[in-house]
Order: structure tokens, then C-alpha cells, then sequence
């Protein structure tokens, strides 16, 4: 199988799984039980906690574990709007965020939100002047992607921080799924008042994330439960799959840096054989994430290309996997190119550092012949 | 930009003999906190001292000088050389930074330096003029600004900043030597403890510990809420006597009238704080008692129970009411773990109606019952010290290294 999907999921490193069989095996009571094997769990849990952040070189932050990105986007973003229900505040995204961010606002739109959609550049980068023209003393929160999902663009943080901070009312929310343990930040993470991340996405399990967020933000808690995790985020707590979380996001972001520079040369290597061949456009700029290299072949619509690769075991995303099954242009390049044709035939190859050249040139081959 | 902090201490004024030595404690003391900031560097200038960035971010560091005792202010300042060019170059870089458009604001000059070849009032004057010229919606008021411009001119360079920060006041930790802090659990004592360290003082902390009365989760708690007030601490660390009280509280039971239990409890608890005391080479107890709040801390309780002991007992929260020791113990993040619900060596056997009135003759008979000398030295001989310390969590119950 050759797999260029890395951006939807990626295999589950061995030894975050041994550990996950570990912590079941042996230390599967509940951290909230009083008695010592309760205890003894719930310092493994606290364990994550800590060394999340000392990871990350977080200070004043505290994690909420959730069911993976999803929940922990609606968790930010619901958290927040909660507080300020009826009483028209505005609120700002962008035009490409993946839809579990999306969904959320437009959700909040209904309910009676101000909302702006940002718009994006040929880039893909989000228009600041729009969002400094939007921004005012009324809006209580921005959440923008930090590495886009579909075509990487890697989104201007420092500035938005910036913009951000003038309002102290306003709460900056980043979705830094398809960022974390892949680029190094340009900017300081301890300035974002909330940010998400994703086990799966990083070697780590499926069903597990985390929202970060700034020590003195309340939070309202989207689930009504026990006092796990401060009420906020009430439940169970899953020890073995925040040990699990915690552990791949260790092991990725120690080779972070040597992942970076390889993915990077692969990247520029695949552009390179796809210069000359007919129909192909490259959606993705040259300064976008290593890892995402999203391209149209004009001549035919995403799936039926999808399916001709499959053939030969070779796997690349239209667009999104979440929204696979919705026939849609794809809205990322659709805002960067306003061009249907271009969106509805665009292709998501995405790279890992396990990638090879070898597998790249398997997918250019298929590729020319293509009739 | 903002490359400096400036250091202001606290109380030192009142100290005029002793004050070199107490800003080196606190510089030194600043120095151990932030030692994980390899890239900072110090500059010490009389009663000034000064952090230098290089580079690093300023937001991790301020709540670690936060809890340092005392530092009676800080402010993230930028510097450049004393003239007035630079200073007025300098200055709309610092305004920008704020949210300028909508405050009022004034120019407040410090001027140290009196070599410098204009006076204060003068550099304020030709600083806004120029602020005026530069941003636009810029709007003054002397009277009651919303932020104020400082610049202080001194030989060593000038310093511009716009935020006062407010450390935790106090003298410098560990001036002032050694206390022993009797430690339960509850919401009070650690926050004793933390009076005194801020204050100057260093704890050695004692804890009793009556399993199975008591479990290792009530000793965790203990560990916990003390490694809260290590990073207070000069060395920060702290040192946890734990003291095996089972036998001593058993015999109690057994021997003593009800209503005496808990006035017998406390004179064998200060019997054995002032021997540690004494071998620690503590020079005061400090303890969680509240005047008022439960029977052993009438003032007749009191007294019936300090009469074991002739070394100092200080006692921070004598007179504050119970919700304010709440809320300075939500403030440090200690009540939390506080509140966890485990017995505590104070919690088990509770007498019903205990003596709020007791008798210093009757607590003597009713304490003679049982041979407690004995009882006491062989508590202290089985004494174990937990070492803790800011940097590394304690875990009672030792956990496998798995991640």
C-alpha cells in the first residue's frame, strides 16, 4: 500500500500502543477512586497533564483530555459563546476550517451570533485586514486553523495574536491539529488563549484529543456530568489514552525538527516531477506545511481519480476525509481560487517522514498514464 | 522592545543595616527561581535590579517572580541610552504597544541621573510633544490617566515602561531563619506556613500521621499542599517530618476523658513540634489556629495547650475569619487539595462535646494516665523526613515510570 493520506490519520506508533495495552493491563481503576489504585492512576493521568505541557513549554495552561479534535473545538468554541447567549456578540472565523470548527459557528450563526468568515488569499492565508476591520470590543472570540488541512497553508498566528490581544475581552481559539509535533511555531503558544490537538494525527490513537487552554479562561463545560477533569469535561477519564496521547506527541515532537527538513525535500522532490505534466495544477503554496501537497487534474473530478489510484494501492483524499461523503466543491480551494473546476478536481496528497521517494514516483507514474 | 525587567524590593526601607544583605538574598533568590531561563542574565544596581531577556519571553517569567517574598513590584521595561533622542524613539515604540486610542494617558518622568542635561519636566514635555506628533488619537490627562508612561533616566541607561506588576511584599525568604510548621491537611495550616515564608521565614514542616486511622492519601494531601509553598521558599525546598502518632492517640482514647481529648492531642503535638523545633534548629512554631474557630482554639484552649511549651508560637491566622483564609487559599491553589476528603489526625476521634473551658490541673492528671514521655521519643525516633521540592512532584505512592 502506498499511503498519501497522513493528513486524515496516521498508523498508531508501537510503542504508544504497548503503552495504551499497559495502563489497560495494570492500572485500569478509576482515577477518581479515593482507595490507592485509584490514586496510583490518577498520578499516571496527572503524569499526562504535566508533561503536556512541559512538552509544549506551556506555563499557566491547563488540559482538558476529550474524545479527540472535534469535541475539543466544540468544547473551545461552545465554552465560550455559552457565556454569551442573546446578547449579540460577534464572533470570527475563517472561510477553511475544518468542520468541526465551521459547523460550530454556523450553529452559533443561528442562534444569533455575529459571524465573519474570513476570507483567504490565492495563498490560502486569512485576509488580516478583514479580520482588523471586524474585530471590535463586542467580539468575544477569533478561532482560526493554524495549518490548514486541505492544501497546508500555514496561517499567520503571531499577527492574529497580536490583533487579538488589543481586545482583552476577545478569546483566541487556534485548531492546531495538523501543526503540532509537524512545523515548528513561529510564534508562542503560551500567548493563545486555546488551542487543539489530535492523537491520531500524530502516530498517537483515534478517539483521543485535547483542548489547551489559558489557566484563567472559564470554560462552560459542553457535557453535564461528575467533577472529572473539573466538571469541564466530565466523565471517566481514560488514563491509558491520554497516556497514550501524551507519549506520541513526546515521540514526534523529539524528531519534529528532523521530520521537517526530510518531509520538506520530499515535498519539493514531488513538485518537481509534477512540473510538465498536463492539466496539473499545484493548489498549495510554496510555503505551506511539508506535510499537504494538494493539487487539480483538470481533467478529471477528484473521485474518479481516487479510484483509479486505488487500484494500484495508492491512497490520496479529496479534500477533507471527514466530508468525504458530501459532493461538494472543495470550500478551501474554492476560497483561495474562486474556481470550481479547480476545487472540484482538486486531490490531497498528504506526506509523512515515512514516506519515500520511491512511493512518489510509483504515484507519478500512475499518474502519466492516466487517460 | 520590552528586553528588562526592573526588580523593586519591599520592606527594605525599614531595614537600612541589614539591606545589602537582604537584596542579595533576593537576588540570589530570583536567580535559583529562574534558573530555568538559561538565557537571562542579571544586572544588580544599588536598589535596583534588573533582568535581562535576551530574548526570552517575559510571560513564563512573571508568575515566578510573583511568588518570590520580597519583591514589592515589578514592571517589563525597555531600555536605551540616556538621551533624549533615543528616549523619544523609544517612547512611541512602548506607546504603540498599547491600546493607546482608547486610554488617556501621562508621562511621568524619574529623572536619576542629574548629570542628564534637562530636567525632568523638561524631557516630559519634549517626550509627549513628540508622542502628539507621532500617534494619532493619542489623548492625555494628567489627572486621572488610564495608564501612565514612566521614564526613568539613570547613568546606567534610561527605562521605559507602562505596567506596575505587584510581587508578593514580604522580606526576602529565609532572612529572618527557621520556624516549624505544624501541617494537618486542612485549609488552614498551609497557609500559616505560607504567611511565615512570605514573611522571611523558612518551614520545616510536621505532620501526624495516625494510619490506619489515617490514610496515605491524607499524607499526600499533606505533600501536596506543601509542595504549593516550595517555590516560595529561598532553597525551594521543604522538609516534611512525618511523625507516626497512632500509639499516642490510641492511649489518649483509652485513658483520657472525652471532653480532654482533643487538649491532651494538641499538648503531645506541641511537645513533639518544639523537639523537632529544637533539633531543626527552628527558633518558633507556627500553626493554622483561628481564634474562635473550633474548641481547642478558645483562648482558654489556648492557653491550657501553649503551656507545654515556652518557644514562640506564631500564629498568622489568629484573627482572620475563615472566609478570608479561603480566599487567600483559593488565591495560592491550595484549596483544592485542601478540600480533598480524607480523615486527618485532627478529624478522627472528635469528641462529642469537647472541652471548650479546659483546666490546666485536669489536663496534667488526665495526660498522666499514660506513660506519654515514652510514647513521645519513640514517635520522634521513628520520625521520617520527606524531602520536598519544587521541582519534582513527591508521590507517596510510588508510581511505575511507564512514559
Amino acid at each position: 500500500m502506498i499511503y498519501f493520506d497522513y493528513t486524515a490519520t496516521s498508523k498508531p506508533n508501537e510503542e504508544v500502543l504497548a503503552l495504551y495495552q499497559k495502563i489497560n493491563a495494570d492500572y485500569w481503576s478509576n482515577p477518581s477512586s479515593i482507595y490507592k489504585a485509584g490514586v496510583i492512576t490518577n498520578n499516571l493521568f496527572q503524569k499526562c497533564e504535566k508533561d503536556i505541557l512541559e512538552v509544549l513549554n506551556l506555563q499557566n495552561k491547563k488540559i482538558y483530555f476529550t474524545s479527540g479534535a472535534t469535541e475539543a473545538n466544540n468544547l473551545a468554541i461552545y465554552g465560550i459563546c455559552n457565556n454569551y447567549l442573546n446578547q449579540d456578540k460577534n464572533i470570527i472565523t475563517t472561510k477553511i476550517e475544518h468542520p468541526s470548527v465551521m459547523s460550530c459557528f454556523e450553529d452559533l450563526e443561528k442562534k444569533g451570533f455575529k459571524v465573519t468568515y474570513l476570507s483567504v488569499d490565492e495563498k490560502g492565508i486569512i485576509n488580516l485586514e478583514e479580520l482588523k476591520q471586524n474585530i471590535n470590543n463586542n467580539t468575544i472570540l477569533v478561532s482560526t486553523m493554524w495549518v490548514n488541512n486541505i492544501v497546508g497553508t500555514i496561517e499567520p498566528i503571531e499577527e492574529v495574536i497580536k490583533i487579538v490581544k488589543q481586545y482583552p475581552r476577545c478569546k483566541l481559539h487556534v485548531d492546531a491539529v495538523q501543526g503540532i509535533g509537524k512545523i515548528k511555531p513561529t510564534f508562542d503558544f503560551n500567548n493563545v488563549d486555546m488551542f487543539t490537538l489530535s492523537s491520531h494525527k500524530i502516530n498517537g490513537l483515534k478517539s483521543s484529543g485535547a483542548l489547551i487552554i489559558n489557566n484563567k479562561i472559564n470554560l462552560q463545560g459542553v457535557l453535564k456530568g461528575a467533577t472529572q477533569q473539573e466538571g469541564i469535561r466530565p466523565g471517566t477519564i481514560d488514563v491509558a489514552l491520554s497516556a497514550a496521547t501524551t507519549k506520541a506527541l513526546k515521540l514526534i515532537t523529539a524528531s519534529r525538527d528532523k521530520h521537517y527538513i526530510y518531509v520538506k525535500e520530499l515535498q519539493k522532490y514531488f513538485r518537481e516531477q509534477l512540473k510538465n505534466i498536463p492539466n496539473v495544477l499545484i493548489n498549495s503554496s510554496e510555503d505551506a506545511s511539508p506535510y499537504i501537497l494538494n493539487i487539480s487534474i483538470l481533467n478529471t473530478e477528484s473521485e474518479t481519480f481516487i479510484h483509479y489510484l486505488e487500484k494500484y494501492e495508492i491512497y490520496v483524499a479529496a479534500g477533507s476525509a471527514c466530508n468525504s461523503k458530501i459532493k461538494k466543491p472543495e470550500k478551501t480551494v474554492y476560497a483561495m481560487f474562486h474556481d470550481e473546476r479547480r476545487a472540484v478536481t482538486s486531490l490531497r496528497i498528504s506526506l509523512s517522514y515515512v514516506t519515500t521517494k520511491e512511493e512518489i514516483d510509483e504515484f507519478i507514474k500512475r499518474l502519466k498514464e492516466f487517460k | 522592545m520590552n528586553d528588562h525587567i526592573l526588580i523593586r524590593y519591599g520592606e527594605l526601607s525599614l531595614k537600612k543595616s541589614n539591606r545589602n544583605q537582604f537584596i542579595k538574598k533576593i537576588n540570589n533568590h530570583i536567580e535559583r527561581a529562574l534558573k530555568a531561563f538559561p538565557n537571562l542574565t542579571f544586572e544588580a544596581r544599588g536598589l535596583r535590579f534588573y533582568i535581562i531577556l535576551n530574548g526570552e519571553s517575559e510571560l513564563p517569567i512573571i508568575p515566578i517572580l510573583k511568588k518570590i517574598p520580597g519583591i514589592y513590584s515589578f514592571s517589563v521595561v525597555a531600555r536605551c541610552e540616556s538621551n533624549i533622542e533615543d528616549i523619544k524613539k523609544l517612547a512611541i515604540e512602548v506607546l504603540k504597544e498599547k491600546d493607546y486610542q482608547n486610554a488617556k494617558f501621562k508621562v511621568d518622568t524619574n529623572r536619576g541621573d542629574k548629570n542628564f542635561p534637562m530636567t525632568s519636566q523638561e524631557i516630559t514635555k519634549e517626550v509627549s510633544r513628540e508622542l502628539f506628533r507621532n500617534l494619532q488619537g493619542l489623548k492625555a490627562d494628567v489627572h486621572n490617566p488610564d495608564f501612565i508612561l514612566n521614564i526613568d533616566v539613570r547613568y546606567e541607561g534610561t527605562f521605559i515602561f507602562t505596567d506596575i506588576i505587584m510581587g508578593l511584599g514580604g522580606f526576602p525568604a529565609g532572612i529572618l531563619g527557621k520556624t516549624m510548621l505544624m501541617i494537618s491537611g486542612g485549609i488552614d495550616s498551609v497557609i500559616a506556613g505560607y504567611e511565615v515564608i512570605k514573611k522571611g521565614m523558612d518551614v520545616e514542616a510536621v505532620h501526624f500521621a495516625s494510619p490506619p486511622h489515617t490514610s496515605d492519601m491524607a499524607l499526600q494531601k499533606v505533600v501536596d499542599l506543601l509542595q504549593e509553598l516550595t517555590i516560595y521558599t529561598s532553597n525551594q525546598n521543604i522538609n516534611l517530618h512525618v511523625v507516626p502518632f497512632t500509639k499516642i492517640q490510641d492511649e489518649i482514647y483509652k485513658h483520657v476523658r472525652e471532653d480532654y481529648g482533643i487538649t491532651v492531642m494538641r499538648r503531645m503535638m506541641y511537645r513533639i513540634a518544639e523537639s523537632l523545633a529544637n533539633k531543626q534548629g527552628a527558633q518558633a512554631i507556627v500553626n493554622g489556629e483561628s481564634v474562635g474557630q473550633v474548641a481547642s482554639q478558645t483562648l482558654e484552649s489556648m492557653a491550657v495547650i501553649n503551656n507545654v511549651t515556652n518557644m514562640p508560637v506564631i500564629r498568622p491566622l489568629a484573627t482572620l475569619d475563615k472566609s478570608d483564609i479561603i480566599e487567600k487559599s483559593m488565591k495560592i491553589g491550595t484549596y483544592d487539595i485542601s478540600i480533598r476528603p480524607y480523615e486527618d489526625c485532627c478529624t478522627v476521634f472528635v469528641p462529642k462535646h469537647p472541652q471548650i473551658k479546659p483546666k490546666l490541673e485536669v489536663a496534667i492528671n488526665e495526660e498522666n494516665k499514660f506513660d506519654y514521655q515514652t510514647l513521645i521519643e519513640e514517635a520522634l525516633e521513628n520520625t521520617e523526613v520527606i524531602r520536598l521540592r519544587s521541582d519534582k512532584k513527591y508521590e507517596v505512592f510510588k508510581t511505575e515510570d511507564l512514559f
